[in-house]
């Protein structure tokens, strides 16, 4: 399975760490919103993220319209844990590529 | 702004696409605000995230409608396509050829009336025609004199600048003999008024055609290239005509095209003869800057009155104005639109086709439809996917429909011989070829979307598709009318066909009245020959030496050559009231032997020979018109002379049969032949040998003698009697070829439509029939219901092409000689050509369905 790219990564971080709605997905990860529903249709269409509606009652007693939240399913999860692993590897490849050893022969 | 970007993202998911974005935008400016105001810095902010609205839609849009969308969709429609690879074959097949027919058409209507003449503003620019009124009627010629030019240019400005044009052979030495090249002597604005810039040098100055300046010359672009080495240099230059040694000032690109895209040497008008009874030259000029035409024909009328009347010719004086293109390709358009609409008629024929192939599909389809249906396939997708298949149908079809409409295209050329004005700008090129993949797409697309018709469920497309199928009654009759409408519409061709074969073969079958195979040499004689004694002398010494040739049975020279032109000349009789003051007749000045030499057929008194000479009795010849029309009582001994001017009288010693003097066309007039030797005129002359019977061709043998007698004399034409009238009817001929082979395929596509409704049936009834075989009906009656039905259908088609050849009578007229449009024995023949093939057609599937087993096909169910 392929790794998630860096911006799914995060999205799908926001989502496992509590945060629900796509506006609050942006604060949290800081990518515009251009970015993030895309990432969040991705997610959705293979099957990692899971969207509902909120308590429609909730929201028509603030006056607005009901918001949809988002969560991740157990293939997201599972993503999730395997992309992370990954990128945690190769920033130790990278560490070690230019802590250790001598500096290039420029 | 959301809302705005809404717009983009496919309409089954917008609603709920709108409700997320409205609950976060919501929630964000409310959530946080102390009260019912909103801050500016966090309504901001909401803004610049709202734009973000903008790639989510088109994100939206390229994930469920598009680029992920389309690419599958082509796969998918590639993967359909061949998995039926016979009716893929097929349904291309039909769409190349029609396809093809079509294109070849457009390609030869685009380049002949469509595309803009290569000069500037050309809608401007109009052809004047001079028509002299007078005693004698009405004679249009294209030309006036140049002193006519001058007065007409100088009294009117509704068309300025104006020129005049004169196509010319001219003699022209470039170190490897004389030799003729086309050339024109044009007015000084002739360039600046068509907008044509030199490419090298300069065009004429403003002076330079009046009589008195030194001549100089303007060359093409071909000709500086291929003649002249294409040498930078080349205004530095001369070239010798006619003995002269002219310089080069300048060099045009091959836009210049007038007088003929041939055009290799123009000279201004400076040595032109200007004399006010020569008609030589064309005239076209520039509407005055927001003039329309019509709003210049007045002036141009008023102007014309003020010419004074040329000496001793025709009349008053009119000039009218027409569209340049108009007047350069203007007679081809009648029969281009009719063919054009003869490819339509193809296309609309072989599209009935495509969608019966389409509706044999349909059973399979519908299943798969309903399948992707209920996978979430929103019916636009399903349709698009459906003229995506189309169109690669299409695509596949654009080449094979390319190469045929080239063919086709090279195959006009090639008949239309020189006939087809701007054949040069004739091919196909991209342009034609992305309106062939138009055509196809749209027949394609048109096709697919007539049977398939996928509903927004499961349930809707499968009924529908199995009704379809079924064929109700409904669908029977729609395709009954729509083979009716093939037969009648390839009837309609057919009939058109059939009455250009009886037209051209009336052409044809005119006796020309004289031998075909005589060779007609028209020499380019140089004004050393201007001298009447000299040219007599040279052109009698020329037929001696080349009816002494071997293989010559006789030569002799006339002022000119069957098809070359004629005169006119007022006659009287001796002793005979004029009934008619004007009485006219055709003149041609002959040489000793001329008869022999042209095979004519004399039917009284003598030809005329080499006794025939100025110091003898004034004699002439007359033909079978002139005899019956002035002397029907016998012609031999009375005396004509060529009106009150003319100082002799002439006996009438001989009758010969009619000649063809002007071609197929006209009819014969009444002619008189007099004796060049007798008459002081020199004048033009064709040089005429006749062949011995089987004898080799005579053209180099011909070329040879002639340059023994003088090397400095060009050949401006060579050929046969015979290929001389074969390009007379070049047209005819070429119109009857393109209307042949549309006719041909139109009922080739007809008939394999009969086919396929009639295999239809059969295969729809063929439970029916097995039953009735096994309770003991005869397979021959069987046969022949099937066959009756198919007849009934080409009968009714038949009359439907009838009908239709009736209400297009007025217009196919116009392309026939001598025939009436509903000339019942072709009407006869084509209507049994169609009813027989139709029950042809009908009769293989048939055979087909009598041999089926019975047990099998119950069994099958």
């Amino acid at each position: 399975m392929r790794p998630l790219s860096s911006t799914s990564l995060a999205v799908a971080a926001a989502i496992r760490g509590g945060v629900r709605y796509g506006f609050d997905i942006m604060d949290a990860t800081g990518l515009p919103s251009g970015t993030v529903y895309p990432v969040l249709t991705r997610l959705q269409r293979a099957g990692l993220v899971d969207s509902r509606w909120e308590d429609a009652d909730l929201a028509h007693r603030d006056g607005r319209p009901p918001r949809r939240y988002y969560a991740l399913t157990a293939e997201g999860e599972q993503a999730l844990s395997t992309s992370a692993a990954h990128y945690r590897a190769l920033a130790a490849e990278v560490d070690l590529g230019t802590s250790g050893g001598e500096p290039a022969e420029s | 702004m959301v809302r705005v970007a809404s717009v983009a993202v496919p309409r089954a998911r917008r609603g709920e696409w709108l409700q997320v974005w409205a609950g976060e935008l919501w929630h964000s400016l409310l959530a946080d605000a102390e009260d019912d105001r909103i801050e500016v810095g966090r309504g901001a902010s909401v803004l610049l995230r709202a734009a973000g609205a903008f790639p989510h839609a088109l994100h939206e849009l390229r994930v469920e409608g598009s680029m992920g969308g389309w690419v599958e969709d082509v796969r998918f429609g590639v993967r359909v396509l061949l998995r039926r690879k016979g009716w893929t074959a097929l349904a291309a097949a039909t769409l190349s050829v029609a396809a093809g027919a079509t294109t070849a058409m457009f390609a030869v209507v685009d380049g002949v009336l469509l595309r803009p003449l290569p000069f500037r503003e050309p809608d401007q620019l109009v052809a004047l025609r001079a028509t002299w009124e007078g005693e004698h009627g009405e004679v249009t010629r294209d030309r006036v004199s140049l002193p006519a030019f001058d007065q007409f240019r100088a009294s009117q400005n509704v068309v300025d600048p104006l020129a005049a044009y004169s196509s010319a052979g001219l003699v022209v030495d470039l170190g490897e003999g004389a030799e003729l090249v086309e050339g024109a002597y044009v007015s000084a604005g002739f360039f600046e008024t068509l907008g044509i810039a030199a490419v090298l040098g300069r065009t004429f100055a403003a002076n330079e055609d009046e009589p008195g300046t030194p001549l100089v010359a303007v060359v093409s672009r071909r000709f500086w290239q291929h003649r002249l080495g294409g040498a930078p240099d080349v205004t530095t230059r001369s070239i010798r005509v006619r003995g002269n040694a002219v310089p080069i000032v300048g060099v045009v690109p091959d836009a210049a095209t007038l007088p003929s895209p041939t055009t290799d040497v123009w000279l201004p008008t400076s040595t032109f003869p200007r004399s006010a009874g020569f008609h030589s030259h064309r005239l076209v000029g520039r509407l005055r800057e927001g003039l329309s035409l019509d709003a210049a024909q007045p002036g141009l009328a008023a102007a014309a009155g003020e010419i004074p009347e040329a000496p001793g010719v025709m009349g008053e004086l009119h000039l009218r104005g027409d569209p340049l293109a108009y007047v350069l390709v203007g007679s081809s358009r009648p029969a281009l639109l009719a063919l054009s609409a003869a490819t339509l008629v193809i296309l609309a024929i072989a599209a009935v086709n495509l969608g019966n192939l389409y509706g044999v599909r349909t059973g399979e389809r519908s299943g798969e439809l309903a399948v992707r249906a209920a996978l979430g396939a929103s019916s636009t997708r399903l349709r698009r996917q459906l003229a995506l298949e189309a169109i690669i149908l299409a695509g596949i079809s654009l080449v094979p429909a390319l190469i045929l409409g080239d063919a086709l295209v090279q195959a006009t050329l090639v008949l239309a011989a020189d006939t087809l004005p701007r054949s040069w700008d004739v091919h196909v090129d991209p342009r034609v070829a992305l309106f062939a993949l138009a055509v196809a797409g749209t027949t394609a697309i048109l096709a697919a979307a007539t049977t398939a018709r996928p509903g927004n469920d499961v349930g809707s497309t499968l009924r529908d598709a199995a009704a379809r199928a079924a064929g109700g009654l409904r669908g029977r009759r729609v395709r009954s009318g729509l083979v009716i409408f093939q037969v009648g519409a390839a009837g309609l061709l057919l009939i058109a066909a059939g009455l250009l074969l009886r037209s051209y073969e009336g052409l044809t079958s005119k006796d020309p009245g004289l031998d075909p195979t005589t060779l007609a040499v028209v020499p380019s004689l140089s004004g050393q020959y201007a001298d009447k004694a000299v040219r007599d002398a040279f052109l009698l010494d020329l037929t001696d030496r080349l009816s002494g040739l071997p293989g010559v049975s006789a030569a002799s020279f006339a002022d000119a050559a069957p098809l070359g032109g004629h005169s006119n000349i007022p006659v009287e009789v001796e002793d005979v009231p004029t009934r008619d003051p004007n009485q006219e007749a055709d003149r041609v000045l002959v040489g000793p032997g001329y008869f022999e030499s042209l095979g004519a057929v004399l039917l009284q008194g003598r030809s005329l020979g080499a006794s025939d000479r100025a110091d003898a009795v004034q004699v002439a010849v007359v033909n079978e018109t002139f005899a019956h029309t002035f002397l029907p009582g016998g012609a031999l001994g009375h005396r004509i002379r060529q009106g009150p001017d003319d100082p002799e009288w002439r006996t009438i010693v001989g009758v010969v049969a009619d000649i063809r003097q002007q071609g197929t066309f006209v009819d014969v007039a009444p002619h008189v032949y007099l004796p060049i030797l007798q008459l002081p005129e020199p004048g033009p002359v064709a040089l005429l040998v006749r062949p011995e019977p089987g004898a080799r061709p005579l053209h180099d043998a011909v070329r040879r003698t002639l340059r023994q007698v003088d090397p400095s004399i060009a050949l401006s034409s060579m050929e046969t009697v015979r290929a001389r009238f074969s390009r007379e009817l070049a047209t005819p001929r070429l119109h009857l070829a393109l209307m042949g082979v549309f006719a041909t395929t139109a009922l080739t596509l007809a008939l394999v439509g009969v086919f396929g409704v009639v295999s239809q049936r059969v295969r729809r009834r063929r439970r029916e029939m097995a039953i009735r075989l096994t309770l003991g009906a005869e397979g021959g009656a069987l046969v022949r219901g099937v066959v009756a039905t198919g007849a009934s259908l080409g009968l009714a088609g038949v009359t439907l092409g009838l009908l239709a050849a009736v209400a297009t009578s007025k217009i196919s007229g116009r392309f026939l000689f001598d025939v009436s449009p509903l000339d019942p024995p072709t009407l006869a023949a084509i209507a049994l050509l169609l009813m027989a093939t139709t029950t042809l057609a009908s009769w293989l599937p048939a055979r087909g369905a009598s041999r089926v087993n019975p047990g099998e096909s119950l069994r099958g169910d």
